[in-house]
């Protein structure tokens, strides 16, 4: 894996030029791909809980970025956004069709984040992962986007289709109810 | 909504957010928020290396893909060169029945003055009475008062002739210096052709030198006497029509013959009065409907002397500015025939647009509205 996270778009090593510029558009995504890669997993993983489905989605937002590359409009967003909207797209296209042919997916066994409840710090995953759980799907999506995806507030309003400021309250309200469902007693 | 409208709070907590996702120190405010997002992060699932090396592999082949090419470039093409097409063919179509060429193609009329104007009713088949009378032949048959009718004619309105009136205006341009040049062509050339000049009038004077002509040709004589004329001078305008008068002769011959049949059946009654007042009253009759019988004859012959022969009306103008470019040479001809051309490219153009610009307007529409429609299908995805 040489994938590797970076600092959200913007502040990282993130296309700067503009996708039209055929010469440079391979690079840039690239680089776009290695700034992204994980954190778009996690997400998509988050998102649909089913690690093979995540891989397709995963590969398929960025062949899908790719093809569509020269579309990419800097003026419209950070390429960063403009990759987590592909990815968000194909995400729900994916619930979607899970819900049309009834396929029932339960929680991903994954591995890498089981979780040992000796410590306190292991005991507060699972209260949070069990938070996340009862959140709304809109609220976990937002969660998941601004702390797995890191997207900037303006990155977030991009992807969700919503004003910056709507993006922020949202964020807002769903840290607030994840909040609430973590301290609840059990 | 802007950012500004945000809550105090609300801007707090985003701005300690940001600060915990890019590794800032916050303050004890925040290590809460800090703590959460780092249960979170740290239960995110993680990619799997396999995975992750077979997706390195497809981003460095820039996700080529041999066994699966792309979707059907060529019929993607051959689509968009056939919508092409079919937008040009119905563009052409839509500027030829629009008349937008026809407009423009009636400067060139003159050149063949045989072609059926708009607003002529002449069509192929329709008699023509200054056809030169045949006895009979695959073209017509000749009636009794010479009167040529085309066999489609027979068909349609059984043995009664058909008279076409035919006439014609046409206004040319000549140079100052050549009116009365030009007024001797068009008087020589209306001879030529066995027609005469009902009536002329003729000024030279300068720039406002005019010209009016009333001709009358033999209607098959019309045609060559148009393009005789369109040789003098520049055409400015041309119009041709033709009239139907076959009901008005028929309607004049069928009230002649009973008129006749008056007379006749009144001389009889002559013959076998008794008295002279009688007589009298009869002669005077007889005298009254010999009158009328002799103006319904002269108007037949009218009718029929209408059909023989076409009216062209002709006014000369000068064109001081065809003069002062050179007349009608082979440069200026070609200009004014390059000028046509973009003139009938831009109507096209012109056409295309309007009927492009509603078309993508519609498209825009249909895409936005689709784009809408699917991105809520998207998202009630959550709701499943």
């Amino acid at each position: 894996m040489t994938a590797t996270t970076c600092p959200p778009s913007g502040t990282g090593d993130a296309p700067s030029g503009s996708a039209r510029h055929a010469g440079g558009a391979a690079a840039q995504f690239e680089a776009l791909y290695r700034s992204c890669a994980s954190d778009l997993y996690a997400y998509v993983a988050s998102m649909l809980r089913d690690a093979a489905a995540a891989e397709d989605v995963t590969a398929l937002a960025f062949e899908r970025a790719y093809r569509r590359r020269a579309l990419f409009d800097l003026r419209r967003g950070s390429p960063r956004a403009w990759l987590f909207a592909i990815a968000r797209n194909a995400a729900l296209d994916e619930l979607r069709r899970r819900a049309r042919s009834g396929a029932l997916v339960g929680e991903p066994v994954d591995e890498s984040t089981r979780v040992e409840v000796d410590d306190e710090l292991g005991e507060r995953r699972l209260l949070v992962r069990a938070g996340l759980a009862q959140l709304d799907a809109r609220e976990r999506e937002v969660i998941l986007l601004k702390f797995v995806g890191r997207l900037s507030n303006g990155e977030l309003a991009r992807v969700l289709g919503c004003s910056e400021s709507s993006a922020g309250t949202r964020l807002h309200r769903a840290i607030k109810r994840l909040r609430e469902v973590c301290h609840a007693p059990q | 909504m802007r950012r500004s409208e945000l809550s105090p709070e609300v801007r707090a907590e985003l701005r300690a957010l940001d600060a915990i996702l890019a590794r800032e120190p916050v303050g004890e405010e925040d290590l809460e928020l800090a703590a959460l997002v780092d249960s979170v992060r740290a239960d995110a699932p993680r990619i799997d290396p396999a995975f992750a090396d077979r997706l390195d592999r497809r981003v460095a082949a820039r996700f080529d893909r041999p066994s699966a090419p792309r979707r059907h470039p060529a019929r993607k093409r051959l689509a968009l060169a056939g919508g092409s097409l079919v937008a040009v063919v119905v563009t052409a179509m839509i500027v030829v029945s629009g008349g937008v060429l026809n407009g423009t193609s009636a400067q060139r009329k003159p050149l063949n003055p045989t072609t059926v104007l708009p607003g002529a009713a002449a069509t192929p088949g329709t008699f023509n009475a200054a056809t030169p009378a045949t006895s009979t032949g695959a073209t017509g048959s000749t009636t009794a008062a010479g009167v040529a009718v085309s066999p489609s004619a027979q068909a349609g309105v059984g043995a009664i002739p058909r008279l076409v009136a035919r006439s014609g205006s046409l206004t040319l341009a000549a140079p100052p210096g050549r009116m009365q040049a030009v007024a001797n062509g068009i008087v020589a050339s209306t001879e030529r052709v066995g027609g005469v000049v009902e009536s002329s009038k003729v000024m030279v004077h300068g720039l406002s030198s005019s010209a009016t002509f009333s001709l009358s040709v033999p209607s098959p004589k019309l045609p060559a006497l148009i393009s005789s004329l369109s040789s003098l001078a520049g055409v400015r305008s041309l119009s041709q029509s033709t009239l139907d008068i076959t009901k008005r002769y028929t309607q004049a011959q069928a009230g002649v013959a009973t008129e006749k049949a008056e007379s006749g059946a009144l001389i009889k009654a002559l013959a076998a009065a008794t008295t002279l007042a009688e007589e009298e009253s009869i002669q005077q009759k007889i005298t009254a409907l010999d009158g009328r019988i002799a103006a319904a004859t002269a108007h037949l012959g009218a009718l029929v002397s209408k059909a023989h022969n076409a009216r062209l009306a002709v006014n000369v103008v000068t064109a001081a500015a065809a003069a002062s470019s050179g007349g009608s040479g082979p440069v200026n001809r070609a200009l004014g025939d390059s000028l046509r051309v973009l003139d009938v490219a831009l109507a096209i153009a012109l056409v295309a647009f309007a009927i492009m610009l509603p078309l993508a307007l519609l498209g825009l529409a249909v895409w936005w509205s689709a784009a809408t429609l699917r991105q809520r299908a998207r998202e009630r995805a959550f709701e499943a």
